[in-house]
């Protein structure tokens, strides 16, 4: 049985990033392995529960974090993967596990695609449009990316990517 | 009183148990597995108003009430399966359940929900946290039209389709009590708000179905389109014997069919916030009902409204709290149109023009400020209101 709210993720959710990623980089050729976080010395101030660590390399060799999370909304979490280049770009934003029947508006391509781009530090309701009937997954997934901006530099700090 | 004592140490332990993982205290298993695993949510909202009738020739007592206080629980017993409760002290001494219902996932598409369901009737009924909605009291059309918080024992099917952004609700659910007790519940002025069972010990006489389908495929905007049909219940037809057409044809005058639908559009763009709501109820069998029990209910009744509000704090990065001025137009006839032989009554048709302020120091907390104005159609001056409330969500 898999531990509701543990860092463990559904089947599905990943068997859907490989779909992400197919769809992503249609004609070429992906290699995929795990950055163990517990291997990696990181500072106690990020936050490295429910999130697994892809590092996807194309055949052209470069390189990019698959980074798969579990956030809470108002009742239950929802999972999802952010994809980021070397540059720390965010490139991607994919719900891909939906449970609860609140808050499921943040699955908008449209929104998601608000955290594409450079780093910076988002803020819900300001620099990310707040969303009806999403109050509160709206604001937990913005604090999540927030943390998967701080591994992913972490990362790329470390000479990883 | 007993059932209160009880209510508030449960929430008591609850609210225990989610400091304590804020300070990390010393948990026993129990505490630990519940904070560890999430299992267990507790919640809650509330809102106190004040309303001060205006009026320039007559003096008015104003109202202070503790008008709703809800405690929420949610507990995931697994991956599937999760309950979900409200508990509300209305008025501070009635107690309802205002949602309980059971929910298995058999997987993203398909939700089983079983319970006291909301009735997936418009905006507010499915978003009632008073932080959620602008100005003290919820719109009128959300208490005369669709009766909030509408909620029936049921049980049906619900999804998220987010390939599609779509999101749909569908359940068999008990309808109004129509007539019960040698009593008729439904009227012209409130149309079935007085018919709600709420399951308490609610009686069927036939079922009803209500279905809801959301689109949130455009960025900012929701748009919802919700459906409900069915007959009133009537406790005359408990006990009838199935020949007995007499009898049957008795109960009939006692029950009326409700078909209604709702179209409501949410859209956010920065600190921008529109809403608009449209509601249709059509009433068969009224002439019969309102023959045998003397009321006055309408054939059907109309409701909409609009509302703009901004949040002029929106593009001061530094603060999150928010101030929202909002404005509000709306218009209701549970009189739209009546049978033959029957007279509008104009008075319920009105109009109200509301306009406010809101001051959300936080996420989920929120000062309330605002003026209703409000105007029936055989009325020569509009009835003017000054609301003043707290509300919280947690």
């Amino acid at each position: 049985m898999l531990a509701w709210g543990s860092g463990k993720f559904s089947k599905s959710a990943e068997k859907k990033i490989d779909k992400v990623i197919k769809k992503m980089w249609a004609d070429t050729k992906i290699e995929k392995s795990i950055i163990n976080l517990s291997d990696i010395e990181i500072p106690d101030d990020i936050n490295i529960d429910r999130k697994k660590v892809y590092k996807v390399t194309t055949n052209s060799n470069s390189t990019f974090l698959c980074i798969l999370s579990k956030a809470k909304g108002r009742f239950d979490y929802f999972e999802y993967v952010v994809i980021i280049d070397k540059d720390l770009n965010i490139i991607n934003t994919k719900i891909l596990v939906y449970n609860s029947s609140h808050g499921y508006e943040i699955c908008n391509k449209r929104w998601l695609k608000q955290f594409n781009g450079s780093v910076k530090v988002f803020n819900y309701g300001k620099n990310i449009d707040a969303v009806s009937g999403a109050t509160y997954s709206g604001e937990s997934i913005t604090t999540d990316i927030n943390t998967i901006n701080q591994i992913a530099k972490h990362l790329k700090d470390k000479a990883l990517i | 009183m007993k059932r209160i004592l009880l209510l508030i140490s449960i929430v008591a332990l609850g609210l225990n148990v989610a400091a304590q993982g804020e300070s990390n205290a010393q948990l026993n298993t129990a505490d630990v597995l519940m904070q560890k695993e999430g299992k267990l949510t507790i919640g809650g909202y509330g809102q106190i108003d004040y309303n001060q009738p205006l009026n320039s020739d007559v003096r008015s007592n104003g109202k202070l009430d503790v008008h709703r206080l809800v405690m929420m629980f949610g507990y995931k017993f697994n991956e599937r399966t999760q309950f979900i409760t409200e508990l509300e002290f209305e008025h501070v001494k009635e107690v309802y359940v205002e949602q309980a219902f059971l929910d298995y996932k058999f997987n993203e598409y398909i939700h089983f929900r079983g319970g006291l369901l909301l009735i997936p009737m418009g905006i507010i009924n499915q978003y009632h946290e008073p932080t959620t909605f602008n100005g003290v009291e919820r719109p009128i059309i959300d208490g005369y039209i669709s009766p909030t918080t509408w909620r029936e024992i049921g049980a049906g099917f619900a999804g998220n389709v987010k390939e599609a952004s779509l999101k749909y609700q569908l359940y068999v659910v008990n309808g109004f009590n129509g007539y019960a007790d040698n009593s008729a519940k439904l009227n012209g002025k409130k149309g079935f708000r007085s018919g709600r069972q709420k399951g308490a010990e609610s009686f069927m006489s036939s079922p009803n179905l209500t279905a809801r389908i959301d689109y949130y495929g455009i960025k900012g905007l929701t748009l919802g389109l919700s459906g409900y049909v069915g007959k009133s219940q009537s406790d005359l037809y408990n006990g009838i014997d199935k020949d007995d057409d007499m009898a049957k044809a008795k109960a009939d005058s006692s029950s009326v069919g409700l078909s209604m639908i709702g179209l409501d559009a949410r859209y956010r763009l920065g600190g921008l916030a529109l809403r608009g709501q449209y509601y249709y109820s059509s009433i068969s069998n009224a002439d019969e009902y309102n023959a045998f029990t003397g009321k006055d209910l309408g054939d059907s009744m109309t409701g909409f409204y609009i509302e703009a509000a901004y949040n002029i704090l929106h593009s001061i990065e530094t603060t999150k709290s928010e101030l929202i001025p909002f404005i509000r137009y709306q218009a209701f006839n549970t009189h739209a149109s009546v049978g033959k032989g029957m007279v509008k009554n104009e008075a319920y048709k009105n109009h109200e023009i509301a306009f406010g302020l809101g001051w959300k120091m936080s996420k989920g907390a929120m000062l309330k400020a605002d003026m209703q104005f409000l105007k029936a159609k055989n009325a020569d001056d509009y009835k003017k209101t000054l609301n003043l409330g707290v509300a919280v969500w947690f």
